[in-house]
């Protein structure tokens, strides 16, 4: 059996440079990034704003093409397309098309992966279903929160089921309620077997459905493993401590009898520290 | 290939509700709609040239303010597109850039052409309140688009009195049965000075033959100075292919001649539906196609200069005629025609509406400008927006 066959995801010496002066040279955005993702796994894409996180998934999604390298997703360059149907991007910001309504939008995402109409309709009835957005299915766009214009980005994305998900900062900006309605769905489309990739600063957006993390900095790989290999690395964790009522003041040095403590895990204040390492080259 | 078809076309109607809902075209459609219904013009004197006048003016200004609001369309949506943004990366990921540039260029034509049915259509209800004839409209509309007809495309002047013109072929298609065919023939009497003469009419002969049957009529008719001739021509539907009529002077003495237009053949007047539906498709088609230009160039230059290069490419093919007979006179004979083809096929022109006649041989002489407009349409847009992904790429 070919090794590649596990893999959803294989990136090889992949380079991207912009110009935003004719007069300057280019500015490397990702500067020969390796990284293979297998199939059926959830990696967190970790980088501080400009890390190249964004233009990674752009990347893989087919919208950008690489200056150098080459990127495998599912088998195929990411322009093919059986790569494109089985594949949902979902981009950072929220503005989808603001002059259409739910089930038009949903509609659209429905014909553009090929289903039929039936198809479409019953896909769009479910996800409108888990996003709870009954209320505005006949509502334009133009009129909805972020949170409101998020969850339907998200569900446009899952329409058809895909194999594979490119997620750029899905949860940012929500709510808690609304983080935790994505973070419970987006483990179900892992448990549903998808690959996920999905860029984030937070590891509380991704806890209990990313094991593998990628740290982008300055447009390089600096990291990349299981996020508790990284805990071990940075020797920092943090744990979720249940305290007896009235034990919450002075609780440092306290006999903790009668307490709960949870299981430790990578802290979210090490990965700062560590991002911002990184990205100063220190 | 199909899916990414049946993205394309999604991706379409998205764009089609985008436009319609965003206020800027419906906004001006009504502009148009309120400047249609307030274009005054004396009607007491002579309704009938008053009601062609007011269609003249009526087509011209809902022309110009499509291509417009055509142009604006189509850079407001290249905007869009250059921008990027969730919907439009959502839909590059899902259909595929290729799919997503064709897609957006169908919904942006489809939607002009829709508004272009609806300026029809304005301007046929106001021609009926206008004039308390909604039956009666179906004249102006031949008269005001005299396009309609085929005309001659040559200029034939007589040497010298007694010698016959050089025959006129027309290619009529075989047309609908329903449909009688007119001939209109206007030539100029040459050397004009003899009043009594005027007065009483200059007689010509007409010789029309069918080049595809036995079809064969003489006829003698007097001619008026600045009075065109209709005829009716009784030819049998099966022999309507290509029909041509040779123009005699029996010898009056007066010297007759005749330019580009003069000589026109008239399918004879069909439903008021039908006419509205041609007159709202061709100003559409023609307006989606400098949207198409409007919405390729943007990306490429900059914003003004796309509209500017639009608005220019609408002038100058309005004015294809004169660019033609300044231009291809000059060339040889083969020459002449493959660059007036080309060049036919790429510019839009008002006043010539023979490709897909001349193509789609059966579609009636009526019908086939609008099928003329949309074969433009389809053949430069398609050139320059593969010109435009060829750069880009």
């Amino acid at each position: 059996m070919d090794v590649d066959s596990d893999l959803a995801l294989v990136v090889s010496g992949v380079s991207r440079r912009y110009r935003d002066d004719f007069r300057r040279a280019p500015q490397a955005a990702l500067d020969a990034v390796d990284l293979t993702l297998g199939a059926g796994e959830a990696m967190m894409l970790a980088g501080l704003n400009g890390a190249g996180k964004s233009t990674f998934l752009r990347l893989v999604a087919g919208i950008e093409r690489p200056d150098e390298g080459q990127i495998t997703v599912l088998g195929k360059g990411p322009r093919h397309p059986s790569s494109r149907r089985r594949l949902a991007y979902l981009p950072d910001g929220a503005e989808l098309f603001p002059f259409l309504d739910v089930r038009e939008t949903l509609a659209f995402f429905a014909a553009a992966r090929g289903l039929g109409r039936r198809a479409a309709r019953a896909e769009s009835d479910r996800l409108i279903e888990v996003f709870g957005m009954e209320p505005w299915a006949r509502k334009r766009t133009v009129s909805f929160s972020t949170g409101m214009r998020r969850r339907l980005a998200l569900a446009s994305a899952l329409i058809g089921a895909p194999d594979f998900l490119l997620l750029d900062e899905p949860a940012s900006g929500l709510d808690p309620e609304a983080a935790r309605l994505f973070l419970e769905v987006l483990r179900q489309e892992k448990a549903r077997g998808a690959t996920i990739l999905m860029a984030s600063h937070h590891l509380a957006h991704v806890e209990g459905l990313c094991d593998q993390i990628a740290v982008l900095a300055r447009g390089r790989l600096a990291f990349r493993g299981a996020v508790q290999e990284l805990a071990r690395k940075l020797g920092r964790y943090e744990v979720d401590l249940s305290l007896p009522a009235g034990a919450a003041e002075g609780v440092i040095g306290a006999d903790l009898a009668g307490s709960t403590v949870g299981e430790p895990r990578l802290s979210e204040r090490a990965l700062e520290d560590f991002l911002i390492a990184e990205s100063r080259g220190s | 290939m199909i899916g990414d078809l049946r993205g394309a076309v999604a991706l379409a109607r998205v764009t089609m509700f985008e436009l319609l809902r965003r206020g800027t075209l419906p906004l001006a459609f009504l502009g148009l709609t309120l400047y249609v219904g307030f274009l005054r013009l004396p009607v007491e004197l002579d309704p009938t040239a008053a009601r062609a006048r007011f269609l003249d003016q009526a087509f011209s200004a809902g022309a110009a303010g499509l291509v417009l609001v055509a142009a604006v369309a189509g850079l407001q949506l290249a905007a869009g597109r250059a921008r990027g943004g969730s919907g439009e990366d959502l839909a590059r990921q899902a259909i595929g850039e290729s799919a997503q540039h064709w897609g957006r260029a169908l919904g942006l034509s489809a939607v002009l052409v829709l508004l272009g049915l609806g300026l029809g259509l304005t301007i046929m209800i106001n021609v009926g309140l206008r004039f308390d004839d909604l039956v009666g409209v179906e004249a102006p509309i031949r008269h005001a688009l005299s396009s309609e007809g085929f005309r001659n495309e040559r200029e034939t002047r007589f040497a010298r009195p007694g010698a016959s013109a050089e025959a006129l072929v027309f290619d009529l298609g075989h047309g609908d049965p329903d449909q009688a065919l007119e001939f209109r023939f206007s030539p100029r009497l040459l050397l004009v000075g003899r009043s009594a003469a005027l007065r009483a009419g200059v007689p010509i002969a007409l010789e029309i033959r069918a080049l595809d049957g036995g079809y064969r009529r003489r006829r003698v008719l007097e001619l008026h100075e600045g009075k065109p001739l209709r005829v009716a021509l009784d030819l049998p539907r099966a022999q309507r292919g290509r029909l041509a009529i040779t123009v005699e002077n029996p010898g009056s003495g007066w010297l007759i001649g005749f330019t580009r237009g003069d000589a026109t053949i008239l399918a004879g007047a069909d439903s008021l539906a039908a006419a509205i539906l041609r007159a709202g498709l061709i100003l559409g088609l023609y307006a989606a196609f400098f949207a198409m230009i409007a919405y390729f160039l943007r990306g490429r230059v900059g914003a003004v200069s796309a509209l500017l290069l639009t608005l220019a490419f609408a002038l100058l093919s309005s004015s294809f005629a004169q660019v033609e007979d300044g231009l291809f006179d000059r060339l040889p004979g083969a020459g002449r025609e493959v660059a007036a083809t080309l060049l036919g096929l790429l510019l839009p022109d008002f006043a010539r509406h023979d490709v897909a006649a001349m193509l789609v041989r059966g579609v009636s002489p009526a019908w086939a400008q609008v099928g003329d407009a949309g074969l433009r349409l389809a053949i430069g847009s398609v050139l320059v927006g593969f010109l435009a992904r060829v750069r880009k790429s």
